[in-house]
Parts: C-alpha cells; structure tokens; sequence
C-alpha cells in the first residue's frame, strides 16, 4: 500500500472511532458537569431547591419558567436512596435519570399516595429491596439525579410551593 | 522523523475530522428533529432507555433532564409557518387552542437554549396564565415589543424558537403525534 493510502486510511479509521467516542461521552460529560454544578453546594443524596428559573439560570439548558424544582444528585453505591415528595395541583412528578441522561423514571401526582406524597427508591442494578410495596428503580452505575416538578399557577403559590417542598425527602434508604 | 510526522499528522487529522463531525451534526440537530406538525416538531426518543447514541447526545446539548413520552411529550419551533427562522426583529401571532395535554406552556428560548432577558416579567405563556376566547381558542403575540393581551416577550436583535410542553399529553397525541393541532405561527410585521 502506498503511503497516502496508508495515511489516508488511518485518518479515516481514527475519525469514526473519535466521532463515535464524543458522541457517546458528550452526554455523560454534559451530565456530570451539570450534577456537580447542581449538587457541589449541598452535596448528595439530599435535596437542593431552585429558586424559580429566570434568564439567570445557566445551569441546565432549557428551565421552564413555570416549575418549581428540587434536585437531588444521587449516589447509589452505597445503598439505596428513598425519594420522597408532597403533591401539588395542577401537576407534580418526581423523576429519576441515569448519569446518561435516561429518564429511567417518572411517576406524577395522578398516582399520589393517600397521604399526598408520590415516592421512589433508586437503587444500583443488582441490588435487592425489601419493601416490595414500593416502586423501585435501578440506575446502570452510582451516580444519577431526580428533580422533582411542580406546576407554579402564580407568585403566591410559589411560595406555598417553597414551604411545602421543604419537607421532600431525599436521603439513604432507612436513614 | 518520518514516522512520527506520519502518526501525529495522522492523529490531527482524525482528531478535528471525527470531533468536527460530531459537532456539526449536533448543530444541525435540534429537538426539533423526528416528528413534524406544522412548523412544530418533536422528538419521541427523547428520554427514553430506548434512544440511540445521536439523540441523547442531542438531549444533552439541547433539552438535558427532558421527561420520556410516557410523562411529556416536546414540541419545538425555529420557524414561522411560512419557513423563515424566528427573529426577534419581527412580531408574530401564535393562533390555537387548549393544547391537549393535562397542563401545559409555550416558552421562548434564545440561541443558547437559555431563557432571554427581555425586560419583562415573564418567559411564556401557559394553560394557567393564558386568557382564552369563549369558544377555547387563544391569540398570543410573540415580540420583544409589549403587547395587549397575550404576550410573549423575545428579544429584539436575537434569533429564538419557543417550546411547547405537554403534561400528560392526550392519547391522540401519542398516536398521531404528526397531526398534534399546535399554534400557527403567523408573522404580522418586522422592524
């Protein structure tokens, strides 16, 4: 083979395999970026609430200005981690992502508790849970996230909304 | 000498070819790729365990934390109906009805996918917050200059699409997501 095709060939080889790695990274990189910059102040496995999204707020693209957040970068790989959350109206969902970016969960206030709460517990694939009553969700690795929604109707029931998702859970199963 | 110059040369190229590429179609693949209504479309792989390595990259860059189908379905729109990208140099008249989902928004992001300074003190329209005609139907105003009645503030100068979700979307929408009745997009005017 002549040297240009050589050259040729491995550039060719070596682009597919780089344009299929950044294709695969990007998400986990973005991921990762935005669970460190969302739970680098409270750490994990416990809820930070977002304060309702402006053209302030850089850290995920794309914030609905009419929902109200709480966050919770989770890590599993010590146990499993019990979400807890009251409901609201007109809408409230708790849901679970994979550090790949999968909605691996959502359940929302249609399926509330009698006690007003819709709940989960993540888990590391592999791992056995007890309480069979409960829905229970497993993530591929250690690390995801659950954001849990809230529909705002107006500034005063925002800050209904404030108060009530103080009392969300978001904390190691039994603690 | 050579063989080195060979293998650097050669890492280079492969470098800037596979991640330029990765990068020129996640510019030319927005959320609104998939399914189109109208000058609408959507996405029904976003979020799901069951999306390829291009659209969670493409959810990434566009629409992170995104819910699955199942809980919301994402409709996008950089253009007006007659195909001319969103400008905020120009007004527009968003013309529909209830939106068939359990709840749920139209709201305007910037070229960065970020909500927009306008001055004003809001960033979309909703089920809520939207004032109705009797028979359902709405008209909203798209521009960055304040508008009677239903208003959805832009920024003048800057490019923009506005996003429509659904909270519990209909069944219809899930059979037929092509055939989703969204709001037309009609331009009025341009500074």
């Amino acid at each position: 083979m002549k040297p240009w095709m050589k050259w040729t060939l491995t550039v060719l080889i070596g682009a597919v395999l780089v344009h299929v790695a950044a294709t695969w990274a990007l998400p986990r990189v973005i991921m990762d970026v935005a669970m460190t910059r969302i739970g680098g102040e409270v750490g994990t496995n416990q809820f930070s609430h977002a304060a309702r999204a402006s053209h302030e707020f850089k850290a995920v693209v794309r914030p609905s200005p009419d929902l109200n957040y709480s966050i919770c970068v989770l890590d599993v790989g010590a146990g499993p981690v019990r979400i807890e959350a009251p409901v609201s109206t007109p809408y409230t969902s708790i849901s679970v992502f994979a550090a790949n970016t999968d909605n691996v969960f959502a359940k929302n206030d249609k399926d509330a508790a009698a006690d007003g709460t819709v709940s989960v517990i993540v888990a590391r694939e592999g791992t056995e849970i007890a309480d069979a009553r409960a829905d229970v969700v497993y993530l591929p690795g250690d690390k995801g996230l659950a954001l849990v929604r809230r529909v705002i109707t107006s500034d005063a029931q925002n800050a209904e909304l404030n108060a009530m998702r103080e009392s969300s859970i978001c904390a190691p199963l039994g603690s | 000498m050579k063989k080195f110059i060979f293998w650097a040369s050669a890492a280079i190229a492969a470098l800037v070819l596979g991640a330029g590429s990765t990068a020129l179609i996640l510019k030319s693949n927005t959320l609104t790729g998939g399914v189109r209504s109208g000058s609408w479309g959507t996405n029904l792989a976003i979020g799901s365990e069951e999306a390829g390595l291009y659209t969670r990259a493409i959810v990434a860059v566009y629409g992170l934390l995104a819910l699955s189908k199942e809980e919301t379905i994402y409709y996008t729109a950089g253009t007006d109906d007659s195909g001319a990208p969103l400008s905020g140099d120009c007004t527009y008249r968003l013309e529909g009805k209830d939106l068939d989902a359990r709840w749920w928004s139209i709201t305007a992001y910037g070229p960065d996918s970020f909500l927009m300074d306008t001055g004003a003190d809001h960033y979309s329209v909703s089920q809520t917050s939207i004032a109705k005609e009797t028979d359902g139907s709405f008209t909203v105003r798209v521009s960055a200059r304040s508008q009677e009645g239903n208003w959805l503030p832009v920024k003048a100068g800057q490019s923009f699409d506005v996003m429509a979700r659904f909270y519990n979307p209909g069944p219809a929408i899930y059979e037929s997501p092509e055939a989703a009745p969204l709001p037309a997009i009609v331009k009025e005017t341009c500074e």
